[in-house]
């Protein structure tokens, strides 16, 4: 395994849903440009569950447009692919994830050039990097 | 063979009032907790973010009691910006990427999950278990 954020970057990309890591998507930070993006934040966890093979981390994934349309319907792409009805969910790496969305893509803000972010929040119990 | 159920149902009967209160008791003192963490981690620059702080417990729809807390509440309003909380409380939880001399984003959600995962089964131990104890003595 290596960086969870990485994995599922990687992940979209394989599902055409992102161009890739550097390119369109960023880990931990958000880049001025280009205008259109996708970000996944790490934030605080939890402490280890009872078994540590796994553990539970806390995950905000955003997309930013310059259409407020385009960011939501994007937002709303990448949500539906890691949200599956059982939870369970194999990444294109083979992780294991199971993954609790804490509430559906909903608008965070408008910057100062008129573009748009969506997001939403996840906790996600996987496998250690 | 003839039972009378009736005493054991009025047992049952109390025992489910007094759980009812005091779940009300057990859930105003998580909100409790809850916010006061919260406001230690609130960012403040005017204050008005954090004097929108609220809480409220009332009965949920089923059986029981619900509690709705967060921020945004009383029409507070951004004294240099003019901008009501209500409208820029999401982005100052949300931004992760936001520099605040003073308080952090998630500063709700982060003392919300740490009650649920560290401090729950304390507090309804707390505020329910007399409850029963107190009905099984009887």
């Amino acid at each position: 395994m290596s960086d969870l954020l990485l994995d599922i970057i990687e992940h979209l990309t394989s599902k055409g849903l992102v161009e890739g890591d550097g390119i369109d998507s960023f880990r931990d930070f958000t880049p001025e440009t280009p205008d259109n993006v996708f970000v996944i934040h790490e934030y605080s966890g939890s402490p280890l569950p009872f078994q540590d093979t796994f553990i539970h981390r806390s995950l905000q994934l955003s997309v930013r447009d310059k259409s407020a349309s385009k960011a939501k319907a994007q937002c709303i792409k990448i949500f539906n692919e890691l949200s599956p009805v059982d939870r369970y969910k194999i990444l294109s790496n083979g992780r294991w994830c199971q993954i609790y969305p804490r509430q559906s893509p909903f608008k965070i803000k408008v910057d100062d050039a008129g573009r748009t972010t969506y997001g939403f929040n996840i906790g996600i119990t996987t496998e250690r990097d | 063979m003839d039972m009378n159920f009736s005493k054991f149902h009025r047992k049952c009967e109390a025992a489910i009032s007094k759980v009812a209160q005091s779940t009300k008791k057990a859930t105003t003192a998580a909100c409790k907790e809850i916010m006061s963490e919260s406001l230690k981690q609130v960012p403040r620059d005017t204050g008005a973010l954090a004097s929108s702080a609220f809480y409220e417990v009332k009965h949920a729809p089923d059986y029981g009691f619900e509690a709705r807390l967060g921020y945004g509440r009383g029409g507070e309003v951004n004294p240099k910006t003019g901008v009501p909380v209500e409208e820029y409380a999401v982005v100052v939880h949300e931004d992760l990427e936001a520099i605040h001399p003073v308080g952090k984003a998630k500063f709700l959600e982060d003392p919300i999950r740490d009650f649920a995962l560290r401090k729950f089964p304390r507090t309804v131990i707390k505020h329910v278990g007399p409850a029963l104890e107190s009905e099984n003595n009887e």
